[in-house]
């Protein structure tokens, strides 16, 4: 008995001392392969970070030859931020970044000369607005917004913009509040929403109208105006595109109208002119929107709905508008203005003969077998629509105080 | 081959002496008992230390004329002098003249002395001379009567031990702050402090052929799975080496996967948390001359769990626990990510963070992984340094690492700031989990590399390695990464939030307790309203 049990502990030892090559076997050949798989890979598209050239900006010019484009990229000096970040201030540095530009027959060969001239690789995926300038918008810009698509580095969310003017004199502006004139401009854009005058276009907005049946994209435009002698950029009105080409543009007013049709007002100021003087309501949480409704013809027509609410952001006036009776004057007054804008905006767009709202596209989701019937002459089925629009005003505030500051006004 | 077997046999066979060292005796040599003669039971004592200076042998005579011979042996320093004058030496010199009524000279047996004469408490008869050598070793002094062939081993241990205080490894706040010492029984005593009860057994057994180390098995029957108890017994039994150092030797001896990065037998130094593990239903080890004591099984969400959970509120203790998850996925993944998203994701960072980094790696001389790793290497050796340096010398390491590694290497160009940043950020997070801090700081070299070869494909890769890794690993028949795999509901109230002590109604599922239930509440429980379920009565 005794002898058995100290048997089987030996056969156990045994295999534990032979157990030991098979197991150092295993794990050198599973290190081998990890090294193997690692150096074979070796660091496959790898990029440091100071090998890259960051573009943050793009701009397309028309140059005097007319088959060739101008490519003007903006690029980061990340060691001129450096140096201006710990400079004590007052010393004049040099520009964060550069303007790279070349001109060639289409985007990718000039973006491959500006590689021969450069020693550092350009990179896309942080370009943040791509500007193109009026006149190149007019002779079509397909091949740019089809590369910038294309490509897998560059992003969907780029703003879009069309300059007045040369695009390229755009990123050259001196801003005083951002270094970089591409970040200026982007987080310019990002800040429209506060007003609703701008119609904020990305890469991908524009994709998806330019690719609807109906739809023509939209892109806001950026002019140079001068002040006090120095030059500044602003966004005003929106550039309509057609089969690829600028067909014209919006005004600011014909522009927020058309926000509130496609329902992207949802903030913004309207100055209203009332009997007693100048009253400035201030929009928040507004929304409007349309629908296509059938009418009792058979015939589609579409009801546009705009909710707007806000409060009273300033009173010029004498008159305490505080009050019921007033508050409902103002409002009407205000749906006056509203109505205008839109009614502005259908007009505009029907004289360019161009479906700025997607009237068409919402008919082809509601009623896709009307849309088969009037996708063939769209154009003029578009001009004969007549939208109802219906517009709520509610004030539901008058800011921080009621009555007006006028002398007396305290009692 | 047949010597090769008889030598392996026997090398088993002493294997085999700690756990069955009274009946390896019986079956061995006559030689290893004691003799009558109580000359030859000194000389052989003798004879085995040899000429070691601190065993005492005293010879003395006592009885009525002194016609009783009798031999002390114990080893100077592992004992309490002052007991062995008072209540040994004292008593029979003395006392022992006057101890019996009649004339008769002799005593009848050995134990008769224990009985009547010697005043120490833990008194026993022993028979052979590994018997009397171990005693002598462990602190005892052993009492030998001309005439007899057993042995009275008297328990006067008493050497100096540190005294209790609280331990460095684990801080707290709140809760108690005693830490284990260097002493077995003083370890031992001070769960048994904690948990009064007589259900909680103290095993003992001794491992080490040479340093014949006492360990003892700690356990609370009732509530541990006795299927674990043996398991532990079998696994130390098995244990052949000549010395058991330190808490860490049997751990090595005895984990599931001495492979593994990850460790899967939990250590402490506080009598509480030992307590709160054997009532969770795992059992502890002690091994004297340690203040670390294992509990065993282990699961990974050990890892995150600190004595002071316990201590302090349900809503604090939770956003501890979740801090100390954000500080696990910090150092373990902090310099990988930095690395993927600096060389292969640039277009994952916001634009403005990637210029500000473009501008501090403008001028660089090294790739984003080799400085990484560089820096790596360096806060490594620097938290070596300081730990094994002395303490005053240690300080200026730090002061010499921080300013020249940090600062100095940042301006002169060498490394950009923001992996100081991301090195400083992955070495203060690791040292928020101390007990998992040894695997990761393994396990970040190897996301560096997968990172720095191939980007977050790379570190999704190390990433499932490590769980599956995890997955796979076993602690005493414990899942190591219960109750999550596999998911055990009950036991998720102690794991990435810690529920109030009232909700915890039940032990882990996973550790497979005999009694599964602690205590008996309302959920939620209202103190204002009472308990309807009356705690401890049995439902």
């Amino acid at each position: 008995m005794k002898k058995r049990k100290a048997k089987a502990p030996k056969h156990d030892l045994i295999r534990k001392t032979n157990r030991f090559p098979q197991f150092a076997k295993r794990a050198t050949s599973l290190i081998l392969c990890i090294g193997i798989i690692l150096s074979f890979s070796s660091c496959w598209s790898r990029r440091e970070l100071n090998t890259l050239a960051i573009v943050l900006a793009t701009a397309f010019d028309t140059t005097t030859q007319p088959e060739m484009l101008q490519v003007t990229a903006q690029v980061v000096k990340p060691g001129q931020i450096k140096a201006s970040s710990s400079a004590s201030g007052g010393e004049a540095t040099q520009k964060a970044y550069t303007n790279i530009k070349s001109i060639d027959k289409s985007v990718i060969s000039a973006y491959a000369k500006i590689t021969r001239m450069n020693n550092r690789t350009m990179y896309f995926s942080h370009n943040r607005i791509i500007i193109l300038s009026r006149e190149l918008a007019e002779k079509g810009i397909s091949e740019e917004v089809d590369s910038f698509t294309r490509n897998n580095e560059t992003r969907l969310n780029v703003y879009l913009l069309v300059s007045e003017g040369k695009a390229s004199d755009i990123l050259n502006e001196e801003f005083d509040l951002e270094s970089i004139p591409a970040n200026h401009i982007a987080e310019m854009i990002e800040n429209q929403k506060i007003n609703s005058e701008t119609a904020i276009t990305t890469l991908r907005d524009f994709d998806i109208a330019m690719l609807s049946d109906s739809t023509t994209p939209l892109v806001p435009i950026i002019k140079i105006y001068e002040t006090d002698g120095k030059n500044d950029a602003k966004l005003e009105g929106t550039a309509v595109f057609k089969d690829g080409k600028m067909i014209g543009e919006f005004n600011v007013s014909q522009t927020r109208g058309l926000l509130w049709v496609t329902g992207k007002a949802h903030q913004g100021v309207e100055t209203v002119q009332t009997d007693w003087g100048q009253v400035d309501l201030r929009f928040s949480h507004s929304q409007g929107s349309f629908k296509i409704v059938k009418n009792e013809d058979g015939s589609t027509g579409i009801r546009i709905k705009i909710d707007a609410r806000g409060c009273i952001d300033s009173n010029a006036t004498e008159e305490d508008i505080s009050t019921v009776q007033n508050l409902e004057k103002l409002e009407k007054k205000a749906e006056e203005y509203i109505r205008g804008d839109v009614e502005d905006a259908i007009k505009q767009a029907k004289a360019l003969s161009a479906d700025v709202f997607g009237f068409g596209e919402a008919i082809r989701r509601d009623y896709p077998k009307d849309w088969e019937k009037m996708k063939g002459n769209w154009d003029k089925e578009f001009l004969m629509l007549e939208p109802e629009i219906e517009i709520t005003v509610s004030l539901t505030c008058t800011g921080g105080i009621g009555k007006p500051i006028v002398p007396g006004g305290a009692e | 081959m047949r010597y090769l077997q008889k030598l392996i046999r026997q090398i088993k066979t002493q294997n085999g002496i700690t756990i069955e060292k009274t009946s390896e005796n019986e079956e061995g040599e006559d030689s290893q008992k004691l003799s009558p003669d109580l000359k030859t039971n000194l000389d052989k004592i003798k004879k085995i230390f040899g000429e070691s200076c601190d065993l005492v042998v005293r010879e003395f005579s006592f009885g009525k004329d002194e016609c009783i011979k009798a031999g002390l042996v114990f080893i100077d320093g592992l004992t309490n002098l002052q007991m062995i004058n008072d209540n040994i030496i004292m008593p029979l010199l003395f006392d022992s003249r006057f101890f019996r009524s009649d004339n008769s000279v002799s005593i009848s047996s050995i134990e008769e002395l224990g009985e009547t004469l010697v005043s120490v408490g833990d008194l026993k008869t022993v028979q052979t001379l590994p018997e009397v050598t171990d005693a002598s070793l462990s602190g005892n002094a052993v009492l030998m009567i001309e005439g007899f062939d057993k042995a009275l081993d008297i328990s006067v241990k008493g050497w100096d031990k540190r005294a209790i205080s609280e331990p460095d490894t684990e801080t707290v706040v709140r809760g108690p702050r005693e830490g284990f010492i260097e002493n077995l029984r003083t370890n031992t005593a001070m769960i048994r402090r904690k948990v009064k009860t007589p259900a909680l057994k103290v095993v003992p057994i001794k491992i080490g052929d040479r340093t014949n180390t006492q360990v003892n098995i700690l356990y609370i029957e009732g509530i541990a799975d006795p299927a674990l108890i043996q398991e532990i017994k079998r696994r130390l039994s098995n244990i052949s080496t000549d010395a058991i150092l330190s808490a860490g030797n049997i751990e090595q001896f005895i984990e599931d996967a001495p492979s593994s990065v990850f460790q899967t037998i939990r250590y402490s130094e506080k009598p509480d948390t030992i307590a709160g593990k054997l009532l969770e239903g795992r059992a502890a080890i002690i091994i004297d001359g340690t203040p670390f004591v294992l509990s065993i099984p282990m699961l990974f969400i050990e890892n995150f769990q600190a004595s002071e959970d316990y201590a302090v509120r349900t809503s604090y203790a939770t956003s501890m626990r979740i801090l100390r998850f954000i500080a696990f996925f910090i150092s373990l993944f902090g310099p990988a990510l930095y690395v993927a998203l600096a060389t292969y994701h640039q277009e994952l960072l916001p634009t403005t963070l990637l210029v500000t980094m473009a501008a501090s790696s403008d001028a660089l001389p090294f790739p984003a992984a080799l400085e990484t790793g560089l820096m790596m290497l360096a806060f490594e050796i620097l938290k070596e340094a300081g730990v094994r340096m002395p303490r005053p010398i240690g300080q200026a390491v730090s002061i010499v690492g921080a300013l020249v590694m940090g600062q100095a290497a940042v301006e002169a160009g060498l490394v950009g700031a923001p992996i100081v940043i991301v090195i400083a950020i992955t070495a203060v997070a690791s040292f928020a989990i101390p007990f998992a801090s040894e695997a990761v700081s393994l396990l970040k070299w190897m996301l560096l590399v997968l990172a720095a070869t191939m980007g977050s494909f790379g570190i999704t890769i190390g990433s499932l390695a490590i769980v599956i890794h995890l997955a796979s690993l076993k602690s005493f028949g414990a899942d190591y990464l219960a109750p999550f795999a596999p998911y055990q509901t009950s036991d998720l109230k102690d794991t990435i939030i810690r529920a109030p002590l009232w909700a915890m109604r039940t032990r882990p599922r996973s550790l497979n307790p005999q009694d599964l239930k602690r205590q008996n509440f309302n959920i939620p429980y209202d103190p204002t309203k009472g308990n309807e379920n009356k705690q401890g009565e049995q439902k």
